[in-house]
């Protein structure tokens, strides 16, 4: 839910029930003061009556007949002693089928002087209706209420909208950062202090993580710059060692495999350093490169390897299909995926290739995979774990892709696997 | 051949210094990069190496000298840095080769060779051993004046065996000079054997000596003596 939307609801939340109240408290108001008046009224009534009675006496009986509203009933002395006037509510039927309609009715006394007869006398007068009042208020109430509802629709989308909109910028500008394309976030003055204070939070922030991570990516370029140099000290050192005529077998074999870790150490770490380097965005030229030919020069370098494997290969590449992009860049995905392919095979296995329009697929056999899909381009964490590969070829694939914005999508079912590469 | 190297890392200078003065190379050395500069101004030589990071200013800059003064000898850029841009920048500033750390010593003598080989008008063009003739031109193989059919990469191989005869040259430095970096080298040796295998046999068949010798499986070597 929006912030306007929950601070809306509340609102309206808080504002309808005070309203509720607000009507209760008048309706019990507006219906007594119609009543008071209404026995004000009653009373001037009853003061007229009395004084009609004194100077009519003989016509008291037929008093009711005169007034339908006035009722003459005789009472005792004892009763007549005790009465004082009082008001009261009281429903009347005046037909069978009609429902009874409410009254305000006075009770008071009065005794003849000549004939020293006591009566009880009531004064009928039609009340107003109750509903009628709690119907007008209510849709009073309700009216006000959808009132302020529209009012505050629109002041929400005019003014709210409005106020909040450097928040919304700052928002999308901190969705879309990436820290490898944009620089920093810069603070902007806005009339709020809030978001004043957000903007420069922002700016901060990225600076700090903009300065992490440049001395990440110096720190991994740089340290993998160091390691060439005594990798190559120790590299020419055992070629010369090999050189020595008195060197013995088991010396030999000693040598061969310090060689082999060293070797495997300078793969990998020139591998690291690609990595960076792609991260660096330092492969910017663009071409328009041939990727129908760069795949078939490609399927050239493992010639060896797909003889030796007597592997099958299913080509179907579509003639100068053109993509625009790094050559080098292109180079190393496109020798990735085929040496993946070539790699992670089986004896007797198949490699399917196609280049399509905007599409590189690669299809191939392969052992059953232990690893999860989401593991599967992670660093180190390759399944078929082979002595001989470093394990950074997906990860160097999938950074490839990433800083192009090619889609990868990656797919396998039991032993087959399928990498496909959606260029934009 | 005389042969100036230019780098700061003593160990590495050493190690270079070791390989070549065994194929007779006079060998110079300088250690900054006022020390190159001056070295280069002063004296000739057949081929230069240049590190490009170099105590006191950029290597790529001795190459820019050499260039202006056009002066003959061939260059070899050695790096730490394995950069498509230093490398362009390089080549284009005149440098002949462009060769990344960590590489070995018998690549580099291979290249420095070709790079001579490239730059000396002197007809150097063939090596002769025997009844052999390898014609680097022609890319063709002689026994007795009759031509060998070899692959393409077979002549690489043997010309690599040659470039750095007399010497075991480790299998990984062959498989990488033949299959390049991108190819990972552990069964790339079982490819070499059968490569080496077929090579020694089309050479013996066709009457040579069996020149190639395997050394404790730490690679191989060109015998000639």
């Amino acid at each position: 839910m929006k912030l306007l939307e929950v601070t809306l609801r509340n609102f309206l939340l808080i504002l309808f029930s005070v309203l509720a109240v607000w009507a209760i408290l008048l309706y019990a108001f507006l219906s007594s003061s119609i009543t008071a008046n209404q026995d004000a009224q009653l009373e001037s009534r009853k003061n007229t009556l009395i004084e009609f009675l004194e100077q009519n006496r003989d016509q008291i009986g037929q008093i009711s007949q005169m007034d339908r509203n006035v009722e003459l009933r005789h009472v005792d002395v004892v009763k007549y002693s005790t009465m004082i006037d009082q008001y009261k509510d009281t429903l009347f039927s005046t037909g069978i089928s009609a429902s009874p309609i409410k009254y305000r009715k006075l009770t008071t006394r009065y005794r003849n002087p000549d004939t020293n007869i006591h009566y009880q006398l009531s004064i009928y007068d039609q009340k107003v209706d109750d509903n009628i009042l709690l119907r007008n208020l209510v849709i009073g109430v309700v009216i006000f209420f959808f009132g302020i509802l529209a009012f505050l629709y629109f002041f929400n989308k005019l003014m709210l909208t409005k106020i909040w909109r450097p928040f919304e910028l700052t928002l999308s500008k901190l969705k879309n950062f990436d820290l490898q394309k944009h620089d920093v976030i810069e603070y902007e003055q806005t009339g709020i202090l809030e978001f004043n204070e957000l903007n420069k939070a922002v700016e901060n922030l990225t600076i700090k993580s903009k300065k992490a991570f440049e001395s990440q990516k110096h720190f991994v370029e740089n340290t993998s710059h160091e390691i060439q140099t005594p990798l190559a000290v120790i590299k020419n050192k055992i070629e010369l060692a090999f050189q020595n005529p008195k060197l013995s077998e088991n010396n030999a074999k000693i040598l061969l495999e310090i060689n082999e870790a060293a070797n495997k150490l300078s793969k990998m770490n020139k591998t690291l350093l690609l990595l960076s380097r792609i991260e660096n965005n330092q492969f910017v030229e663009q071409h328009e490169i041939n990727i129908s030919s760069l795949t078939r020069k490609t399927l050239g370098y493992f010639e060896d390897k797909i003889d030796a494997k007597r592997l099958t290969i299913h080509q179907d590449i579509a003639p100068s299909i053109k993509v625009k992009g790094n050559k080098l860049m292109l180079e190393i995905l496109i020798t990735n995926l085929i040496k993946n392919a070539v790699y992670h095979n089986i004896e007797d296995g198949f490699i399917e290739i196609r280049v399509i329009e905007n599409l590189f697929l690669i299809k191939n056999s392969g052992e059953e995979i232990t690893n999860s899909e989401e593991n599967f381009f992670k660093r180190y964490k390759s399944g078929v774990n082979k002595s001989v590969s470093t394990g950074l070829g997906l990860s160097i694939i999938n950074k490839i892709c990433d800083v192009n914005n090619y889609k990868l999508n990656f797919h396998f079912f039991k032993s087959t696997y399928l990498m496909e590469v959606e260029f934009p | 051949m005389k042969i100036l190297i230019i780098e700061d890392e003593l160990n590495i200078l050493k190690n270079i210094r070791e390989y070549l003065e065994k194929e007779d190379y006079i060998c110079e050395q300088a250690t900054t990069y006022a020390e190159g500069m001056d070295k280069v101004t002063v004296y000739e030589y057949d081929c230069i190496l240049v590190d490009i990071n170099l105590p006191g200013g950029n290597g790529l800059k001795i190459v820019e000298k050499l260039k202006e003064s056009n002066k003959l000898e061939g260059v070899i850029i050695i790096s730490a840095k394995d950069s498509v841009e230093d490398k362009i920048a390089g080549l284009e500033l005149g440098a002949d080769d462009y060769l990344t750390k960590p590489f070995h010593l018998s690549e580099l003598n291979a290249r420095i060779k070709s790079v001579y080989r490239r730059k000396s008008f002197s007809g150097a063009n063939q090596f002769t051993l025997n009844n052999l003739i390898l014609d680097y031109s022609e890319k063709l193989l002689r026994i007795n004046e009759k031509p060998i059919k070899l692959t393409k990469t077979e002549f690489e191989l043997l010309q690599y065996l040659i470039a750095n005869k007399n010497r075991v040259i480790p299998k990984d430095s062959i498989a990488e000079h033949l299959y390049g970096d991108h190819i990972d080298q552990a069964d790339s040796y079982d490819f070499l054997y059968s490569h080496i295998k077929n090579l020694k046999k089309k050479m013996i068949e066709n009457g040579s000596q069996d020149y190639i010798k395997s050394v404790y499986g730490m690679g191989y070597k060109f015998e000639t003596d």
